[in-house]
């Protein structure tokens, strides 16, 4: 599969091989990770535009020496996979149509006004997910974004099918 | 499923637009001139809308993909494009001229901004590109292969901590954009569309326009600013520099069904929304984030003021400030 997922990641793929592997990227979590992370090593490859820090590579190449490959974002999304389970329960409460959403994230300390408490109860915490959902919904549909991303598709804020 | 297995990728050397990029002047590592820069910015705007092309692009948001197949047809005054999500439920969307179809897997209601059907990738620009000149700073990059074909790459670099940097990957024949991408204030990868596979140019048969899902017509919304805030009492300073108002309409929001005054700003790349609704003082206030879009909510009066956008932290709560009460 890995080599099927750099073939596409350089273009070598057409038609319904393509479409195969697409849909196996779409499946498995573990090959959208792969797909995330080739792209960023991609591109940080090309050194007339590092879009990482200057000595990534060295650090990169220590870290492949020593294990198999592990980019910062890996802990950004275990943060946000902390959060997302903590939210998960609201969210299925809410509609079943968003189990892919990803969680809102609140700041703690770097906001002058009162920190937003996102899970102070249930009820709360859904009326507030669905509002924000909303927020997102209008939008991304105001910017004819109708497209890009399911949570969007599923949400209308003129009538109101998650209540 | 309709028949790729022939497709070969080919990049025809003749085009409509098929002139050198301005910027080939300009040397790698290079901020382009203002000339040079909007001379590129309209290239970008047009050659989605007058260059027929079809592949498959794959959009990164957060950690969440998605594959769409996407057809753009132009010939002569006839323009349609068709797209089609390869993972998961179905959805496929239609547009002839303005008029967009959309097949959904729920019956969701939703309906279009005239101004702002189709700025799907790979056409990210607005009509009038040139005023993102106020916020960003060109930068050209050097050159890179991106599904098969040859790229020039272009920082958009922000002239201020208010925005992201953005990077757009062109293929200098036609001028179409193969890879977009934003990053974070870390430089960490936060929306990427890219094509895997793409035809530029050549013969695209029109069967490929042939919708595979009973598709329905969405409405669309006139545009432009209707009615005021909802209050003479707010006050509105100036907003960021670069940003301008596209939109001003009042809708119900889902939650409550009252009427929400809903702003809808621009930069020419990013665009940020603010929601102005009575405050029920139950809504938490403050900053809350989903990637790349920020969102800051804040009282203002009895008001509760809420702006959203795929902009720093920073900028929702400078844009948030913009609106005072005046006491009378």
């Amino acid at each position: 599969m890995k080599e099927q997922l750099s073939a596409l990641l350089d273009g070598e793929l057409a038609g319904e091989d393509c479409d195969a592997v697409l849909r196996a990227i779409g499946n498995d979590p573990a090959l959208q990770t792969d797909w995330q992370q080739w792209h960023l090593v991609g591109d940080a490859l090309k050194k007339e535009h590092p879009i990482l820090s200057p000595d990534f590579m060295s650090r990169f190449c220590e870290r492949l020496a020593a294990e198999p490959i592990v980019i910062a974002p890996v802990v950004h999304r275990r943060k946000r996979d902390l959060i997302r389970r903590a939210i998960a329960p609201v969210s299925v409460a809410a509609s079943v149509a968003f189990v892919s959403m990803v969680g809102w994230q609140a700041y703690r300390g770097a906001s002058q006004q009162p920190v937003a408490q996102f899970a102070q109860t249930a009820a709360a915490a859904q009326a507030d997910s669905a509002r924000l959902r909303a927020y997102l919904a209008a939008h991304r549909a105001d910017n004819g974004n109708v497209f890009a991303s399911q949570d969007v598709m599923n949400v209308s804020y003129q009538d109101s099918p998650t209540r | 499923m309709m028949a790729t297995a022939g497709l070969k990728w080919c990049a025809p050397l003749v085009l409509a637009l098929g002139l050198a990029l301005p910027a080939a002047q300009a040397a790698p590592g290079d901020i382009l001139s203002n000339q040079d820069a909007a001379q590129l910015l309209n290239r970008m705007a047009r050659a989605p809308q007058d260059v027929s092309y079809q592949g498959v692009y794959i959009h990164q948001f957060v950690d969440r993909m998605e594959a769409v197949r996407v057809v753009h047809i132009r010939d002569g005054s006839f323009e349609a494009e068709r797209r089609e999500s390869l993972d998961g439920s179905p959805r496929e969307y239609l547009r002839q001229g303005d008029q967009v179809s959309l097949f959904l897997p729920e019956n969701g209601q939703i309906s279009l901004d005239r101004h702002h059907t189709s700025k799907l990738f790979p056409r990210q620009l607005p009509d009038q590109p040139e005023q993102l000149l106020a916020g960003y700073q060109i930068r050209q990059l050097g050159r890179e292969r991106v599904a098969g074909l040859e790229t020039e790459i272009y920082d958009f670099e922000p002239r201020d901590k208010l925005r992201f940097l953005h990077r757009f990957w062109i293929h200098p024949e036609s001028g179409l954009t193969l890879k977009a991408a934003m990053f974070g204030q870390k430089r960490e990868l936060m929306d990427l569309q890219v094509f895997s596979q793409v035809q530029v140019g050549g013969a695209i048969s029109r069967k490929l326009l042939r919708p595979a899902h009973p598709l329905k017509p969405v409405p669309i919304e006139a545009s432009g600013v209707s009615g005021g805030l909802p209050d003479k009492q707010l006050d509105v300073r100036a907003v960021p520099q670069g940003f301008q108002l596209l939109r001003q309409v009042q809708r119900p929001m889902v939650v409550h069904g009252k009427p929400v005054t809903h702003q809808l700003f621009s930069d020419g790349l990013v665009s940020v929304s603010v929601f102005i609704e009575p405050y029920d003082g139950k809504v938490p206030l403050g900053l809350a984030d989903q990637g790349p879009v920020n969102l800051y909510s804040r009282q203002v009066g009895p008001y509760l003021v809420t702006v959203l956008g795929e902009v720093p932290a920073e900028t929702v709560q400078v844009f948030a400030g913009v609106y005072q009460w005046k006491s009378r």
